[in-house]
Parts: structure tokens; sequence; C-alpha cells
């Protein structure tokens, strides 16, 4: 109670001294061109260091709160500056309001709707607790010399279709954390390993998994402000690790980690890690947008299906084209993938959503990928089978020709023809981000295999 | 001016709700304590020399402070640690004391270097505006980078971090 009673003081001076501190650094800037640098370098520093403190609902509150006072700066700032009397302005703002309170209206505007969105919710809760309590669920020890890894994948996918892949990608998290204080470098971790202990139908959560381990550790080492040379290190000190530890065809998996990290917890490093990659490793980008767009979907913002709508913001979010497809394969992956089970939730977004993901390939694209990541960690899954095989119950014609068009026949292609061609030529890293057309991506693969044979 | 809003805005709410979570942990007081150091270790990272200083001698004062408060209230200045615990205090104070005399000078010497650079930044910008000198951009040079050594090992890792909501397992907690 007592060094409770000193810490406390002891934040409280700090705090106090830290507002003498921000005056001196808004009065003497380093910078005239950047006056507010150090400013809000600091204000950034101590803010990541609180939020780390957070549990989940005061962190979800924290994100919430942060994204709602950015959006609310935004309007007082075009105010003030007359931006936001541009008539453009106000018609973008005035329809985003009114369709996200068409999409909230939708989502109650029966019993069945609202059904549907309490399901999904608790889809969503479910997945949150499998991937967040991995750990307890799996009994990973704690000391990590006693990671077994052969046995806790066998408890992994004795959890049963579903769970299993939500665990085995947590499993691939903390399995790359073990190699993380080792104090040596870390090569092959998923490359040494022989298929008796990982099997070849874990390898693509596995790599998501160390992927998701090796960006939470270095992306907390930066920040905005930090000089670029150390964000530039930093990532390609990521790609480096990947690259060293992945398995040939694996290396987006663990990619696409990058973006769902960065836009999860570090909002504001996204253009930042954009802009770095671009320059250094232009390869990485569309697994770091498609990882940024699965984020969304997790994010405390969007978690409650019918308060605000992911598909919204995408187009907010997206700076240019290919990142708008990205992330809107990224997104349509997450919403399928959580939501496999219940097919018939899909179908009631398209009836909501239809007209928007049928404009852009991306939604196709993520949804077949997803399902040949589904099926390939496991084989067979039941769940991934009666997908296949749903027809809409609703005598909608519109719902139907949406499902057979951009669901029932891309999935069918996927699983049954696509899937075993990327698994043959071991490229399922490739589903991570968006490809124009997966069926010419497998056509391509085959081609080279005849021509390499030849 | 409008990040600076953002940035300020952001702290502040991040800073309520910590007030909000610590109240949450004052049932486990172990959990708090380690939330306020690692709040205040980020906080005085910020500080310049003389606030550093400043920071140390309020820190020692209060740490003397608490432990009489509590020796108070626990009877302890009436048993044969009070002597000793005194002692601690009136040591902790007169080295406050040293130490705020040392903090005057070196505030001194931060004003003046305060308006030393307050004096070159604006010749600095006016020089850039007039393109005389070339700031670093974002992305930095590629060509002034550190090659990286890639035989190095990866840095410590970080304990907490991201604890809270997010596809990503809990470490630390349950079973590991």
């Amino acid at each position: 109670m007592r060094e409770l009673a000193k810490s406390a003081v002891r934040y409280t001076w700090a705090t106090s001294l830290f507002g003498v501190q921000q005056a001196a650094n808004v009065l003497t800037p380093s910078s005239l061109r950047q006056p507010g640098r150090r400013a809000n370098a600091a204000y950034f520093s101590i803010k990541q260091a609180a939020e780390i403190q957070f549990d989940d609902i005061v962190f979800a509150a924290y994100q919430v709160g942060d994204e709602v006072q950015r959006g609310l700066t935004d309007i007082f700032f075009d105010a003030v500056t007359l931006h936001a009397f541009h008539p453009n302005y106000v018609s973008n703002l005035t329809s985003a309001v009114v369709e996200q309170s068409q999409d909230t209206l939708q989502h109650f505007s029966s019993a069945e709707n609202a059904r549907l969105a309490w399901q999904e919710l608790r889809n969503n809760y479910e997945v949150f607790n499998l991937v967040k309590h991995v750990s307890s669920l799996l009994h990973v020890p704690s000391d990590d010399a006693q990671f077994d890894l052969k046995k806790l994948i066998q408890d992994a996918y004795a959890l049963g279709a579903y769970p299993d892949l939500w665990a085995v990608e947590g499993l691939g998290h903390l399995y790359a954390l073990t190699f993380w204080n080792k104090g040596r470098p870390i090569r092959g971790i998923l490359t040494d390993v022989s298929p008796d202990v990982l099997p070849a139908k874990s390898l693509t959560m596995m790599h998501a998994g160390m992927g998701l381990g090796f960006a939470q550790q270095l992306m907390n080492t930066i920040t905005p402000y930090s000089p670029p040379q150390e964000i530039r290190r930093v990532l390609r000190e990521f790609v480096t690790l990947v690259d060293d530890n992945s398995r040939p065809g694996y290396e987006g998996a663990a990619y696409e980690s990058l973006g769902l990290v960065t836009r999860f917890w570090h909002l504001q490093m996204v253009p930042v890690v954009e802009e770095h990659l671009r320059q250094f490793a232009p390869h990485v980008l569309g697994y770091f947008w498609h990882g940024a767009g699965r984020s969304l979907y997790f994010l405390p913002l969007y978690f409650v299906p019918g308060l605000l709508s992911p598909w919204l913001a995408i187009e907010r979010e997206a700076p240019h084209e290919f990142a708008l497809l990205n992330m809107t394969a990224g997104l349509a992956w997450a919403t399928t993938i959580v939501n496999v089970r219940q097919p018939e939730l899909l179908e009631n977004f398209l009836r909501m959503r239809g007209d928007q993901v049928s404009r852009t390939p991306g939604f196709t694209n993520g949804l077949m990928s997803t399902l040949i990541m589904g099926i390939d960690i496991t084989p067979g899954d039941t769940y991934i089978m009666q997908f296949l095989d749903y027809r809409p119950k609703r005598s909608d014609a519109r719902a139907a020709e949406l499902w057979e068009r951009l669901v029932a026949q891309p999935a069918r292609e996927a699983v049954h023809r696509i899937h075993p061609i990327l698994a043959k030529h071991e490229c399922l890293g490739e589903v991570f981000q968006y490809h124009a057309s997966l069926p010419e991506l497998a056509v391509r693969l085959e081609q080279q295999g005849r021509s390499g044979r030849s | 001016m409008r990040e600076f809003t953002k940035s300020m805005t952001s702290y502040t709410w991040a800073m309520s709700l910590f007030g909000l979570q610590q109240m949450v942990n004052v049932f486990r007081p172990g959990k708090a304590t380690e939330s306020f150091n690692n709040v205040t270790k980020a906080t005085e990272d910020q500080f310049g020399e003389a606030l550093k200083a400043t920071f140390r001698a309020g820190d020692n004062l209060q740490k003397g402070l608490v432990d009489v408060t509590f020796g108070i209230l626990t009877l302890g200045m009436f048993d044969r640690g009070g002597a000793r615990t005194t002692a601690d205090v009136t040591r902790q104070t007169g080295e406050a004391l040293r130490q705020g005399g040392r903090i005057v000078n070196q505030t001194v010497g931060a004003v003046s270097q305060t308006v030393q650079s307050a004096t070159s930044a604006v010749m600095g910008a006016a020089q850039q505006s007039v393109g005389w000198a070339a700031t670093p951009s974002q992305s930095g040079d590629a060509r002034t980078e550190p090659r990286r050594d890639t035989t190095a090992p990866p840095p410590p890792r970080q304990s907490g971090g991201q604890q809270g909501w997010g596809p990503m397992p809990t470490q630390g907690q349950g079973a590991r």
C-alpha cells in the first residue's frame, strides 16, 4: 500500500511537471516548419504508455473515444478554415451520416435482422475470446523451454473445426515470442521444423501468428515521430525476420499481420509505414493493406453490428484504389470466416450492402481467399462445406442472384479448384493479398509448373 | 495545429481513462503500482535535464513524506524503527533542498538556452522558407540509412503491450 501511495504521488508529480515541459516544447520548437512535433511526440509516447496498461473494456472505450474526437477535431478545423462550407464537403458529410443511419435502421428494422445482428455479435465475441485466451485454452506452459509445439498443435486441432483456426493463429504468435528473448538472431523457426511437428495444414495461420508476434514487438519500438532512419530500420527488421523464418510461398501470411497490428494499435503509423514500405519493400504493400482491412472487422468501434459499419469507413480510410481493393478483400475475409457457420448472416449482409460490394472485385476476392485458407487449415471443414451448399431461403430474387454471383459460385471454385493448385505449388501465402483474379493465378501457376517440368 | 489538438485531446482522454483503470486496479495493488511506474517512466523520459532534476528532488521529498505519513498511521514512529525513519526523511529532505539549489542554477541555464534556441529556430525557419536549408524528409534518405546487422538479436520483448482488446492472444495472463 505504501508503494502504491508513493507511485501515485510520483505519477501526479510527473504529470504536473509534464505540463511545464510541454509549455517549453511549444514555446521553443525545434523547427518552425513543424512547431508542434516535439510536443506531439511527447504526448504520443505517454499516451502509448498509458494505453498499454488498459484492460479490454477501457481500451475499447479509449479507442472509440479517440476515433470520435479525431473526427470531431477534423470537422471543427474544417469549419474554422471554411473548408466545411464547400458544397462537396457538406454533401459528403451528410451522405455519410445518412448512410450510417440507414445501415443502423436496417439492422434493427425487423426482428429477424435484429436476431442476425445478435448472432453476429455472439460470433465476434466468441472469436475474441478464442484468440485472447488461447494460452489458457491450450494450457501453454509459462516456461518457454517447455513449449511443446507438436502437442500444442494437436491440442489446437482437437478443439474442432472453427476454433482450431483461431487457436493455430494464436499458437503461431506465442511460438514466435518464445524465440524473442533468447538473445540470438531468430532464424528458421518455421522452416527448420519437421512436418511431423508442424503439419502442412497448420502453416498458413502459424505464419500469420508468427507475423503478429514480430509486428507486435517491433511496432511498439517506434512512433510516428521517431527518426525516419529508425522507422526504416525497424520495418526492414520485420521484413527480414519474416523472410528468414517463413517457408517459401507462405511469407504473405506473415507480412499481412503488419497491416493488422499497425491499423489496430498504431493508427497514426499507417501512412508512415506505407510510405517506407513503398520505398524499400513494395512487394509487402498489398499484404499490408489487406491486414489493415482485416483489422477493421475487429476494432471496438465496429464490434457491435449495426452501430457503426466498417464497410462505410473503409472508403473513407483507403487513401487510393490499390489500398481500397486490398482493404475490402481483408474486411470480406474477416466477415466471411467469422460468420461462416451461419451463411444467412452473409446473405443478410448482401441484402444490405449488395450494391456496394458488387461494385468492387475486392469483396469476392476476400471471400474466396478466406475459404481457401479455411479449407487448407481444416481439410474437409464441415462448416465450409455447409456454406458451399447454402441457398438463400427467402423469396428474394435479388439476394439469390447476388448470392450466386458474388458468393456461391466463386466459393465453390475457390475450394474445389483453386485451393488444390495453390496447395500443390505451395503458394498459399498469396491469398493474404488482393488478386485481380485468383482463377488466373491458378492457371499461371499450373503453366509455370508445366514449363518448369519440361 | 490540427495534429496538436488531436494529440492533446488524445492524451487527455488516455489519462482520464488511465485514472479510471487505476481505480479498478486498486484491488490489485501490485498491478496498479506497476502501471503508475510505467506511465511515470514514460513521462520522465520526456523531461529536459532541468525538469528531470526537479522531478527527482520532488520525488525524494514525497517518498519521505509518504514514509512519515504511513509511519504515523501505522504507529511506526513510536517503535524502534521510528528514529531511523525520521533520520531518513531528514536526509532525503536535505538532499531535496541541495538538489533544489542545483535546479535553480540549471533553470537559469535552461531559460537562456531556450531564448537562444528560439532565436536560432526563427533564423533557421527564415532560411528554410527561402530554400537555403533542406529539411530531411519524413521518409529519410535511403542512402544514409544504417545497414541492418542481420546477426544481431531482436530487441527485448515488450512486457505488457497490447494487453487490451484485439485479435491478439494475451501474454502474461492465464497460463502464460
